[in-house]
């Protein structure tokens, strides 16, 4: 039996004043630490997604909103503006423009109706299957695919807005074309569809059978001019087939139907700043914003935040510190005879010192590995961690 | 009855007797030498062989403890090799004192204690810490078991304090014949909290003699034992100095046990100088080791 035997006979022997200094360290250095990475690696996925889109177009409102919700596909949406805003950015010259159109879902995921420019401006690659051909089409990115166990082939109902308005928009159901390469972006947790297909989704598009051969008086109306009118009665597609793809048509111009946000992706910081002008000389109605410094504005927020945060770490530290005296002071109380017994018998006051510094640094190593793990766990889960944290609750 | 010897057997029966103190000589060089020995085998025979028996002299001791009145002193005392002593007096004379400063655990501020060959009160702090842990072993009243160590962990105690000393397997070995012969051999991985005061005593005495000592300081062995456990432990204490031969000085102010023991030292024969008349509750703590 050596001196490490007797410390280590001491630790097993008050377990539970152990556990719990153990615990008390742990959560100390844990808690701080697991904030600081959390926040490191939010910082550094939120900055990096944003300063991939340089510049984004949508209705005014706030810019927060809107930035989140073209890098994110937030379900807090901002207000749409209409599509003629992408052909506005086009004529310029400045950018070419990517519409965004997020407003339903399909088992809980956002449906992001775009144009496949978005496929090319991001970068997605195709894991499996096909890119967007037709309308009624989908890509899954990665980790709704996995999640839902869907691939090419398979089909995906979007969610009906409202169950109970009957007059309203049917879900629509769309046919999986393709499965995106994971990116370890919210494009991971995004239902790709061409933006007709979301207008099809809304109600501003749709499919049914030829009113001209329909003679139910309870279907069709005739109009005073002659043309025909379908009634409620007359259900639309629900599934764009290539049998019933034809009868699909809009009522409208297709400029005046909605987006949420058009990414604007400029050549060149001129270009950038030449489409800045042009916005800001805009109406009211829309705002150009850029990705970087709002997130910018939102991070220093947070850091700002994060110091009270830090502030009370520290104060939880020296609590503990004080906490752990007390206790080692107490326990060195209590040993008092023990260490009188030990002295008397032959022991030096520095063996009996490095007894209990044993014990403190056994202490410490205990919490320090228990943290080292945790630290790792959180490392390797933080990235989903954040991600949840930025897309919101979707599935 | 005629017996012949060996020459082992002689070596054997020399040192026996010169640790049983009925062959007492004054030195060990002007010894006769015995039977058919050449003095070249009697000389590497007692060379080899440990001296079990140290005489103790206290020659012109002061002691005080800091800030305050207690002032022990002693002029003269001897105690012989392999003696019985028993230390006796009232509450807060100076019995204890004595006991801790022969072990080396005091230092007097005056005066000389030898241990054998050894003047204790002039060893620096680490040489007396390892004539303590070698040379005695110590019994308390409290018993003073480690509550976390087990049977067997406590009587190896003195080897885990001290980084000078490690346990060989004999060593062990030997802590587990000593609580086997103190009727502790199925309890040797038990907690002193689930032994009876009887038995925590007895460890106490196995781990006094763990490291084969040659002075056996008691201080209060019995004065927490019921007068069954009394008698056991004083046995077995007396039992050791017997057969071992260890010098064994025992404290006590219980006037009932002093039958079995060769002296009596009445500590009214020193000189207590104290208005108190007491010591200071935690000597220890103010004493310099």
């Amino acid at each position: 039996m050596s001196w490490l035997n007797l410390v280590i006979r001491y630790i097993q022997y008050h377990k539970l004043k152990t556990l719990i200094l153990v615990a008390s360290i742990f959560l100390t250095a844990f808690l701080p630490i697991t904030i600081m990475i959390l926040l490191a690696q939010f910082n550094e996925k939120i900055i990096s997604r944003a300063e991939s889109t340089p510049l984004v177009i949508g209705a005014r409102g706030s810019g927060l909103d809107l930035t989140l919700h073209a890098l994110y596909f937030t379900t807090k949406r901002p207000d749409k503006i209409p599509y003629s805003m992408a052909a506005e950015i086009r004529e310029t010259g400045w950018a070419r423009p990517v519409p965004i159109y997020s407003q339903f879902t399909a088992r809980g995921f956002p449906i992001v109706g775009t144009s496949l420019d978005y496929f090319k401006f991001r970068n997605l690659q195709l894991a499996q299957g096909q890119s967007l051909s037709r309308l009624g089409d989908c890509v899954l990115g990665s980790q709704i695919a996995r999640k839902l166990q869907l691939g090419p082939g398979d089909r995906l109902l979007s969610d009906p807005d409202n169950i109970l308005d009957l007059g309203g928009q049917y879900p629509l159901k769309m046919l999986v074309r393709g499965v995106l390469e994971p990116t370890s972006t919210p494009d991971d947790w995004a239902v790709f569809v061409d933006l007709k297909t979301t207008w099809v989704i809304e109600g501003l598009g749709h499919g049914h059978q030829n009113l001209a051969e329909e003679t139910d008086d309870l279907k069709v109306e005739v109009r005073s001019d002659g043309t025909l009118q379908a009634t409620a009665a007359v259900l639309p597609f629900m599934e764009i087939t290539d049998s019933n793809i034809d009868s699909f048509h809009f009522h409208g111009e297709t400029a005046d139907f909605p987006v949420t946000a058009v990414i604007a992706v400029a050549p060149d910081e001129k270009s950038e700043t030449l489409l800045m002008g042009h916005f800001q000389a805009g109406g009211d109605e829309t705002q150009l914003v850029q990705p970087v410094g709002v997130i910018e504005e939102l991070m220093s927020l947070v850091f700002q935040v994060k110091k009270f945060f830090d502030l009370n770490a520290i104060l939880i530290a020296i609590a503990t510190l004080f906490l752990l005296i007390l206790v080692l002071v107490l326990s060195q109380r209590l040993r008092q005879r023990e260490m009188q017994t030990m002295f008397k018998l032959g022991c030096s006051r520095g063996t009996m010192l490095l007894l209990q510094l044993s014990e403190l640094a056994i202490l410490f190593l205990f919490s320090s590995l228990m943290v080292a793990v945790a630290v790792w766990a959180v490392w390797i889960l933080a990235g989903d961690v954040v991600q949840s944290l930025l897309i919101g609750s979707h599935g | 009855m005629a017996h012949s010897f060996s020459s082992v057997e002689l070596i054997v029966d020399l040192r026996d007797r010169l640790c049983s103190g009925s062959f007492l000589l004054p030195t060990v060089g002007v010894a006769p030498i015995p039977y058919n020995l050449s003095r070249q085998t009697f000389a590497l025979s007692l060379l080899n062989s440990e001296p079990c028996m140290i005489p103790i002299n206290l020659d012109q001791l002061e002691f005080q403890y800091p800030r305050s009145d207690f002032r022990l002193v002693i002029e003269q005392l001897s105690i012989n090799a392999g003696s019985k002593v028993a230390i006796v007096g009232p509450s807060g004379s100076g019995k204890t004192t004595l006991l801790n400063l022969m072990a080396g655990i005091y230092v007097p501020q005056q005066g000389r204690i030898q241990i054998g060959s050894e003047s204790v009160s002039q060893m620096p702090d680490r040489d007396r810490r390892n004539f303590r842990i070698s040379k005695i072993g110590m019994v308390f009243q409290q018993f003073e078991l480690v509550d976390y160590l087990n049977t067997l962990e406590n009587i190896l105690l003195p080897f885990a304090i001290n980084q000078s000393i490690r346990p060989t397997r004999q060593d062990r070995q030997y802590a587990e014949s000593l609580a086997q012969e103190m009727g502790l051999g199925d309890k040797l991985r038990r907690l002193p909290s689930r032994l009876s005061q009887g038995e925590q005593q007895r460890v106490a005495i196995c781990r006094a003699l763990v490291t084969r000592p040659k002075l056996i300081f008691a201080d209060e062995p019995t004065g927490n034992l019921d007068p069954e456990n009394k008698t056991k432990i004083l046995d077995i204490l007396f039992k050791v100095n017997q057969d071992q031969g260890q010098t064994l000085i025992v404290v006590t102010h219980d006037m009932q046990i002093l039958d079995g023991f060769e002296r009596v030292i009445d500590f009214q024969e020193f000189r207590v100088d104290s208005s108190h008349s007491s010591q200071p509750d935690d000597p220890l703590g103010a004493t310099k080791s």
